[in-house]
């Protein structure tokens, strides 16, 4: 599904991803961890396709395209999705509207029907009650004023409305009380059929109790330092990441 | 040997006098009602007056001698359509409507306003003749060309034919809006059309009006220039909303002009949205005659091209425990040019008063500009006065954001846009009028690439 090989990324002349490696096949979830700054949220806009980035290095390929030829409107429309760490605020735009005409747009490319208006209502506020939302939040503006959890789950429910292939969570569990982290899960593991990949940058372990990965990576300082499975998240939660460091300064 | 501003505005006049003269002699027993004086003065006043140049302070950022080089002359009075231009319809709108082109009236696409209950409609003549309106219309029409320093009002006054004088009845409720459409139309030489409204809204009477300026065709060898004023009298607790579409082609300059006299406890709201044209210029004037008012002025401008939009609002606090509420929100793209200058007017009597004002631009070129001026002059104590201007840009994080969900960059661009102006458009109250609104807004856009 996904392949990363080697690559580099420079922001203002800085380098900060240092040659990452990263395989993720269909029905896959990856768990990216790492301390802050490591540049996690780096990698999941490069995936996106945020422009500010220069790519100095390497290759990304996505269900056998380079994903680098393709601009962010063209990923999401070919089943890229990540949940941003931070969302925008946008006042004015309705998020009826706004989820209206991307669930349209996306079934558009996917050479599917549009909904009629009736339709898209109902298949919207499916998806908003499976998120556990209110439905009144649709007459508000997108994000404009949310809480930070709020924030988060207006992320998966527009993961829901989308259906993407491949789905970059970049720490949709921060700032979520116990039961909307709950929901989330829920939300991503409805999701879960076995073709759709997830990767999910996370502080905690306590979400992959929910989501289980089948892979845990740990970025530090723009490199995948240490691969493993979900008793690395176990292992990291517990001790912290400065034996990795140790281990890393014992190799050089 | 290049012309200068004044040869071409002294030009200007001598086609206009020489315009005059014709008009006149076209006018044979006409000549003998009373309105037949009032322009005569109108056109006495605009030669004292002069037209501006940008040495004018009213007239800083807008340059007239554009529309000045062309020799205007007034429409046929038997020119007609055969049907109404799909803009021009008002979908879900019912509305009573009466239809002119290049000025001239078209009875067989116009509705009788004298068949609703509490409206009476005459031509300015006839009004002035009434027994009964003669001297509301007379007045205001005399004291207007005294005062009004606005040398396109004069010019409009004096080659206005087919005005109209329109009354509701006290306490009625017009549920009808008016709708009134201007076609302009190019032709075989280029065209001045003057329409002159009044509108007289007795007590606790209701009226919603929409203006349309629209055009079918263009021709920029031969232009219209709309000039056009519309006086709006709210007696005690009276209420008029007044909308404005102005979505005329790139070829036709519209001077607008609208002044309210409130009277006590009177609501008075336009709303304007600025959707084409060449130089457009709205100048709308507000006077609060006694206490407890409200007046609300929002405007939405979306400038293309070379458009040059220019809003002038003046509102007259002259009475205590008013409020006036004013919001302009500008997109500008191309080499589009924007004007907003916002008086405030707070007499020393008025106190207590409320006075809102905003304008925001958004700047979508590098060659687009907007000139924000807001100007308050305040000799109250205890008021409440803010006002703000922003000029910004589209919000490159949002664009993003709406990227990574699959719209594309156009869609996401509009998407922006038309929440920036939906701002203001959400005011409109009346449900059919502002998808009327909104719609045109859109397919406006539409024309962005
Ligand atoms: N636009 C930018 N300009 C300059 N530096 C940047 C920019 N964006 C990110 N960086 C830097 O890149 C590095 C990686 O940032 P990134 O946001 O990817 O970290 P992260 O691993 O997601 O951290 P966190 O756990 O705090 O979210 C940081 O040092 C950050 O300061
Ligand atoms: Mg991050």
């Amino acid at each position: 599904m996904l392949s990363i090989k080697d690559l580099k990324v420079n922001i203002e002349d800085k380098m900060i991803l240092k040659g990452i490696n990263l395989d993720v096949k269909p029905g896959e979830v990856h768990a990216i961890m790492g301390p802050n700054g490591s540049g996690k949220s780096t990698l999941g806009n490069v995936i996106a396709g945020k422009e500010d980035y220069e790519i100095t290095g390497g290759s990304m390929e996505y269900l056998g395209e380079d994903l680098s030829e393709l601009d962010v409107d063209e990923r999401a429309q070919k089943g890229v999705f990540l949940s941003f760490q931070y969302p925008v605020e946008i006042p004015g735009v309705s998020m009826s509207n706004f989820l209206k005409q991307i669930l349209n747009t996306s079934r558009k490319v996917r050479g599917l029907e549009e909904l009629n208006p009736m339709e898209t209502l109902k298949f919207l506020r499916e998806k908003v009650n499976m998120i556990g939302m209110n439905e009144q939040m649709l007459k508000r503006s997108l994000n404009d004023g949310f809480s930070g959890g709020e924030k988060k789950r207006n992320e998966i429910l527009q993961m829901a409305v989308l259906e993407p292939k491949l789905a970059i969570l970049d720490e949709t569990d921060s700032g979520l009380d116990i039961d909307a982290l709950k929901v989330v899960a829920e939300g991503v593991n409805a999701l879960r059929d076995g073709e759709r990949s997830f990767v999910v940058i996370t502080h905690y372990q306590r979400l992959l109790n929910y989501i289980v990965p089948d892979y845990v990576h740990v970025l530090h300082e723009g490199r995948i330092v240490k691969s493993g499975d979900k008793s690395l998240a176990l292992e990291l939660e517990e001790k912290g990441y400065d034996w990795i460091k140790d281990e890393l300064a014992a190799t050089v | 040997m290049q012309q200068t501003v004044i040869d071409i505005n002294k030009e200007a006049y001598q086609r206009f006098d020489a315009l005059f003269g014709s008009f006149e002699a076209s006018l044979n027993g006409q000549k003998s009602n009373p309105f037949h004086q009032i322009r005569q003065s109108a056109f006495e006043k605009l030669n004292t007056l002069q037209f501006p140049t940008l040495r004018h302070e009213d007239w800083k950022y807008t340059s007239v001698q554009r529309i000045l080089k062309h020799k205007y002359v007034l429409e046929d009075t038997s020119m007609t359509i055969s049907s109404l231009p799909e803009v021009a319809k008002m979908p879900d709108v019912d509305a009573i409507r009466l239809v002119f082109v290049n000025g001239v009236y078209q009875s067989h696409l116009s509705d009788n306003l004298n068949q609703v209950e509490g409206l009476s409609a005459f031509s300015v003549e006839d009004a002035m003749n009434h027994e009964v309106y003669n001297k509301v219309l007379s007045s205001r029409l005399t004291s207007e060309v005294d005062e009004n320093t606005n040398p396109f009002f004069q010019l409009n006054t004096a080659f206005s034919r087919s005005g109209m004088f329109i009354n509701v009845d006290k306490n009625v409720v017009i549920e009808k809006p008016i709708q009134i459409v201007h076609i302009s139309q190019s032709g075989d030489s280029p065209k001045l059309s003057a329409p002159l409204f009044v509108f007289n809204v007795e007590q606790s009477a209701v009226l919603n009006v929409v203006e349309s300026y629209i055009s079918t065709e263009t021709n920029s060898e031969n232009p219209v220039l709309n000039t056009s004023h519309c006086f709006y009298n709210l007696a005690k607790q009276a209420k008029c909303n007044t909308y404005k579409l102005q979505k005329l082609s790139d070829d036709h300059y519209l001077i607008h002009d609208i002044k309210a006299d409130q009277d006590r406890d009177s609501v008075f709201t336009s709303f304007t949205a600025d959707l084409g044209g060449a130089i457009i210029r709205n100048n709308i004037n507000a006077i609060h005659g006694d206490e407890n008012i409200l007046t609300n002025l929002y405007g939405v401008l979306l400038g293309l091209g070379t458009q040059h939009v220019d809003n002038q609002t003046l509102i007259d606090h002259a009475k205590p425990h008013c409020q006036s509420n004013e919001w302009y929100k500008c997109i500008l793209d191309d080499r589009a040019r924007g004007v907003f200058n916002g008086k405030v007017m707070v007499r020393q009597d008025a106190q207590k008063i409320n006075a809102f004002q905003q304008n925001n631009a958004l700047i979508l070129s590098d060659t687009a500009r907007m000139d924000a001026k807001p100007q308050l002059e305040i000799f109250a104590d205890d008021v409440r006065c803010s006002h703000g201007a922003t000029i910004g840009q589209i919000d490159e994080d949002a664009v993003f954001y709406l990227r990574s969900r699959g719209l594309s960059r156009r869609d996401a661009m509009l998407m922006l846009q038309l929440a920036f102006l939906q701002e203001v458009t959400d005011f409109i109250e009346h449900n059919g009028i502002r998808d009327f609104m909104v719609n045109n807004i859109v397919s406006s856009f539409e024309k962005i690439v």
